[in-house]
This record gives C-alpha cells, structure tokens and sequence, in this order.
C-alpha cells in the first residue's frame, strides 16, 4: 500500500489554535507571553513538519512544542509556584463538604478560578488544563507530556483536589458556602 | 467482579472514567446501578461534574485573538516549510 501523502501543515495545525492558546494562556499566566508562545510554536512546529508521522496526533505533537518551547524560555521568566507536599493531597473529597455536590463551583466568577489554576504548580496545573479544560483523553495528555499514563492520573486527581481546595475557600470567603467544620 | 462486589471503593475507582464517558456500557449500566443505591458516590460523582463543567466553561469562553490567528498566517506563508 501506498504510505499516505503528508498533509498540509494549516491543514493539521491550524484547528488547534484555541487549545494551544488557551493552553500557553495557562501556562505563562499572561496573554501577551501567551500569544508570542504559540507564534513560536507555530513556527517551531512549521520547521520540525517533516518529523511529523502522518496519522499521528498532530493536536498532542503540537503541545509538546508548545510546552518544550515554554520549559526552555518561558518558564524561568514566571514566578515559581508555592511547592506543594503532593503525597499529603488526598484523591477524593472531603467527605465532611458543606457542599457535598459542589453547587458553589458554578457561583465561582472566572478571576477566581484564572486564580486558583494560576497558583498550582507547573506540573499540576499543565495536567489539569489539559485533561479538564481541553478535555484531552489521558492518554493524549500522556503522549504531550512524555510521561507515563498512571503519572497523569495521579497528578490529575491530586491537581483537582488542591484546585478545589481553593476554590472552596474562596467560596467561603465570598459567603458562598459556610467554613467547613476543623477536624478535630 | 460480581454485581454484589461492586462496593464504593470499586465504583469510586471507575467514577473518573464514567464522568469522562469512558466506561463501556456494561461497566456504565453497573455504575449507574450502584449511584442509584448509593447517595455517597452520588454526592461525589455530582461534586466532580460541578467542578469539571466550571473548568470547561472556562476553557470554551477564550479563543485564539484574530490578531494572533493572522500574524501566523502571515508567518506561515513566508516560511519554508520543513516538509
């Protein structure tokens, strides 16, 4: 059979404009460092075209230039994220919620999630964005970021819990929900 | 598994994949079976949607500028490509 013919680099490419600006959005926290990241994505992923396997994920081969792009030039110019304790981030909700169903997430206006999402940790916040608000499968996350599925999931689920940690104390900050209980 | 295995530790572990609508149907139909009886993985699965559809909300209200989307066009059709 035939190998199939490449296809055009507007073609694959340019579809995926919205996620890899939201995505440089999320990472650099600033819309001007946002739009130059996907410019030289753009034409990074241009130059590097013929390295393409046709068939493959062209939405995840971009994000990896993407993210490549932010590690080597980006990164060192944002400011560097609280660390957080990871193994002490549990993978489920506290059972003890004031708002077990979570209504409050929805009354959230969109400064305070930008907020809370901006405050996570690089590796925490780039799984995040991608697997819930691109809606990526795990496995295309996977593939983008050169790290194994199960590292995903972990570092997905832990990235959701410290989000909606936050989250919850903005909520109750503004009133939305009462201050959960301490645990004694 | 059994039906009757099917606890909460086990539906919790496969509530991530129902939410993303990656269980095959039996497994969902099992799934939908036990939150129907179970008012905690109820509430969890309701707590997870919650915050999964204000994440996504965020996501669909922010394009690419036009400015952006033309300067790469323009880019574009200068460079040679590394096909």
């Amino acid at each position: 059979m035939a190998p199939s013919p490449t296809p055009s680099f507007e073609s694959e490419a340019l579809p995926h404009l919205d996620t890899l600006y939201r995505v440089a959005l999320r990472l650099t926290s600033n819309a001007a460092a946002a739009e130059d990241l996907v410019q030289d994505t753009m034409l990074r992923a241009l130059r590097a075209w013929g390295s393409f396997r046709p068939g493959s994920n062209a939405r995840a081969w971009l994000v990896t230039i993407l993210r490549n792009q932010f590690i080597s030039g980006w990164r060192s110019a944002k400011r560097g994220a609280q660390p957080v304790d990871v193994e002490a981030v549990p993978e489920l909700p506290d059972a003890s919620d004031p708002d077990p169903e979570g209504r409050f997430f929805a009354e959230l206006v969109d400064d305070e999630v930008l907020a809370a999402l901006d405050a996570l940790p690089d590796e925490f916040r780039e799984v995040v964005v991608l697997s819930d608000l691109e809606g990526l499968p795990y496995a295309e996350v996977a593939e983008a970021l050169g790290i194994p599925l199960g590292t995903v999931k972990s570092r997905v689920f832990r990235g959701r819990r410290i989000l909606q940690g936050q989250l919850r104390r903005y909520a109750e900050e503004s009133g939305l929900i009462r201050p959960t209980e301490p645990t004694p | 598994m059994t039906h009757d295995a099917f606890d909460c530790t086990a539906a919790l572990a496969e509530l991530d994949a129902f939410l993303r609508g990656e269980l095959p149907a039996d497994a969902a139909e099992r799934m939908q079976g036990h939150l129907v009886r179970c008012r905690h993985c109820t509430e969890i699965g309701r707590y997870e949607q919650a915050f999964r559809d204000r994440l996504q909300r965020l996501g669909r209200g922010t394009h690419c500028p036009a400015a952006l989307r033309e300067r790469i066009a323009t880019l574009l059709g200068d460079e040679p490509t590394g096909a």
